[in-house]
């Protein structure tokens, strides 16, 4: 979790939490998080989140199971084990492409798997809850005090509606 | 974070400029210069190239069709800003027709040049296929066809215009149920249309996939050519209505259907080439070798390796520059593709694309976008009598 100390505010309205972080942003605060029952659209452009790095993931892991999977057959039916099958020539490429297409898809998809379980931290065995609200109808809006002056965000979060507000 | 959109003002029907209707009559004009004189000099060349473009011209307004009903059928509601774009290109379809008879006369003038069932049977394999490849036959079905598709056309239009006027009511069931309806006699219609036009080019030749492949082809330089007017009007007159979601979701569209098509075209060509029936591969052996091999490449280039790793990623496909590269590369695959199916049937070395080409594609360009342009000076750029038009407005899912 965190290091630096934070401050959250807690809405019951998604949409003036999203204006609240949107707010946030602009003035500049950084590492801006947010707790949430479900899925926000607009919530990461509003939190100012970049892109994740998981697709990159998933491309170069595809792209390179499908060649793993060209060098195996290509291995096994032209160098190790050649066999003339229906006059065909050794290296029959339109025939490799399923294995090709489906090696490419199960590697970029197990590497995707555990590529996500990286970029969220898990497993994480000691979980922090700081408001078990925030799994059921409440939003939590998290300014990390980093370079923030207290009274300052304190002040912020009561005047975009926030309903409290919490130091962790 | 963006302000939601709560009125939307009417941003009229088009405005044609001079210059842009000019342009449309000039490359009428030059074209059908080249095309006469391509009649007249190479004429079996001439008419193929004019059954291509105006296969690949009506698949603009089929593609536009197939989107309209697509998302009536599944009640989409993003959908509902650039639907008018896509009723605009269906428009096309009874000029589609005129141009369609004319080509029946250029059928009937070139004997068995183009089509070698035409002569005395010598070109069928198999006497069944006698009675349905004739002259008379052929102009029958596809005549009804053309006429189905004018109907559905013209109801499916209606549906959207009628409420133009301010007077919402809301018929989304009625048109949905509609859609269903025109999709299953679409199929079929569609389906023999193709094999006519296109397969019976090679009428020993058969696959039950082609039309599959060839609907996708459709589909996708049809999505090409929306998402390409689709920006040029979001720079201009629906500023404030188009979003870029309704972009991203269109060349989302254009990405899925790229996939599709190469999944069809590569399952089609497996099977032919495993199972090496000599009545089969030969399709594919002629368009393998005398040069045509090339066009394959090219096309393939265009069609699949360029939009599929270009359109991958979120911000490729919300890049407008790089979209229209994408966008008119797709569409210069679809037309070397058209020409890579239908000209090896009669040229075993590579024809090089020359003015009889360019001249015929002119033309058909021209057409199709003074026709196109005109429909849409006459009628409102967005549905704006429709009640959910505010919410397609305020798509904005991915920005």
């Amino acid at each position: 979790m965190r290091k630096v100390p934070a401050i959250i505010g807690v809405y019951s309205d998604p949409d003036i939490m999203m204006e609240a972080a949107d707010g946030a942003r602009k003035k500049g605060w950084k590492n801006l998080d947010a707790y949430v029952p479900y899925p926000l659209h607009g919530l990461d452009k509003a939190l100012g989140l970049k892109s994740s790095w998981v697709p990159w993931v998933t491309l170069v892991m595809g792209l390179t199971g499908a060649s793993l999977g060209f060098t195996l057959e290509y291995w096994v039916h032209v160098i190790n084990w050649p066999l003339n099958i229906g006059g065909k020539p050794l290296n029959s490429w339109p025939a490799f492409i399923p294995i090709v297409f489906e090696s490419g898809v199960l590697i970029g998809g197990i590497s995707t798997f555990v590529a996500m379980w990286a970029a969220c931290k898990l497993p994480n065995k000691a979980p922090v809850i700081h408001d078990e609200r925030f799994t059921d109808d409440k939003f939590g809006l998290v300014i990390p005090l980093d370079g923030v002056v207290p009274a300052d965000a304190e002040a912020y979060l009561k005047a975009s509606g926030a309903e409290e507000v919490k130091h962790v | 974070m963006h302000a939601t959109v709560t009125h939307i003002d009417n941003p009229g029907p088009l405005s044609l400029t001079k210059s842009l209707s000019n342009l449309f009559m000039g490359l009428i004009a030059v074209g059908a210069l080249a095309f006469l004189g391509g009649v007249v000099a190479e004429p079996t060349r001439a008419w193929q190239n004019y059954i291509l473009n105006l296969y690949m011209f009506t698949g603009f307004a089929l593609g536009g069709f197939a989107f309209i009903t697509i998302n009536r059928a599944a009640a989409s509601q993003w959908s509902i800003i650039p639907r008018r774009l896509a009723e605009a290109f269906m428009s096309f379809l009874p000029v589609a027709f005129v141009l369609f008879l004319v080509a029946l006369v250029g059928i009937k003038m070139s004997g068995d040049t183009i089509y070698s069932w035409l002569g005395s049977g010598s070109g069928v394999h198999s006497p069944t296929k006698v009675a349905w490849l004739s002259y008379n036959m052929m102009a029958g079905r596809n005549i009804l066809f053309f006429l189905i598709w004018i109907f559905l056309a013209r109801k499916l239009i209606n549906y959207s215009v009628v409420q133009d006027n301010g007077q919402a009511s809301d018929n989304r069931t009625a048109a949905a149920r509609f859609s269903i309806a025109a999709l299953l006699l679409f199929a079929p219609t569609y389906a023999f249309f193709t094999y006519d036009l296109i397969m019976s080019q090679e009428p020993k030749w058969f696959s039950t996939m082609f039309t599959v492949y060839t609907f996708a082809g459709i589909f996708q330089s049809a999505m090409a050519l929306m998402v390409i007017v689709f920006i040029k009007l979001k720079n201009n007159q629906l500023k404030n209505v188009a979003t870029q979601s309704h972009v991203k979701d269109m060349s989302g569209l254009l990405f899925a259907f790229t996939i599709f098509m190469c999944y069809v075209a590569f399952s089609q060509f497996m099977l032919i080439w495993y199972a090496n029936l000599p009545e089969e591969t030969f399709y594919y052996l002629k368009r393998s070798e005398g040069g045509w091999l090339m066009i394959a490449v090219f096309t393939w280039t265009l069609k699949f390796i360029l939009p599929f790793f270009g359109l991958l990623g979120q911000g490729q496909k919300k890049n407008h520059k790089w979209l229209m590269i994408v966008c008119w590369g797709v569409l210069a695959g679809q037309f070397l593709d058209l020409y890579w199916m239908t000209v090896p049937s009669h040229n075993a070395a590579l024809v090089p694309i020359s003015w009889i080409e360019l001249g015929t594609l002119a033309m058909f360009t021209g057409l199709f976008g003074l026709f196109v342009s005109r429909w849409m000076s006459k009628h409102s750029l967005i549905p704006v009598g429709d009640p959910y038009v505010l919410l397609s407005a305020n798509w904005r899912f991915w920005e």
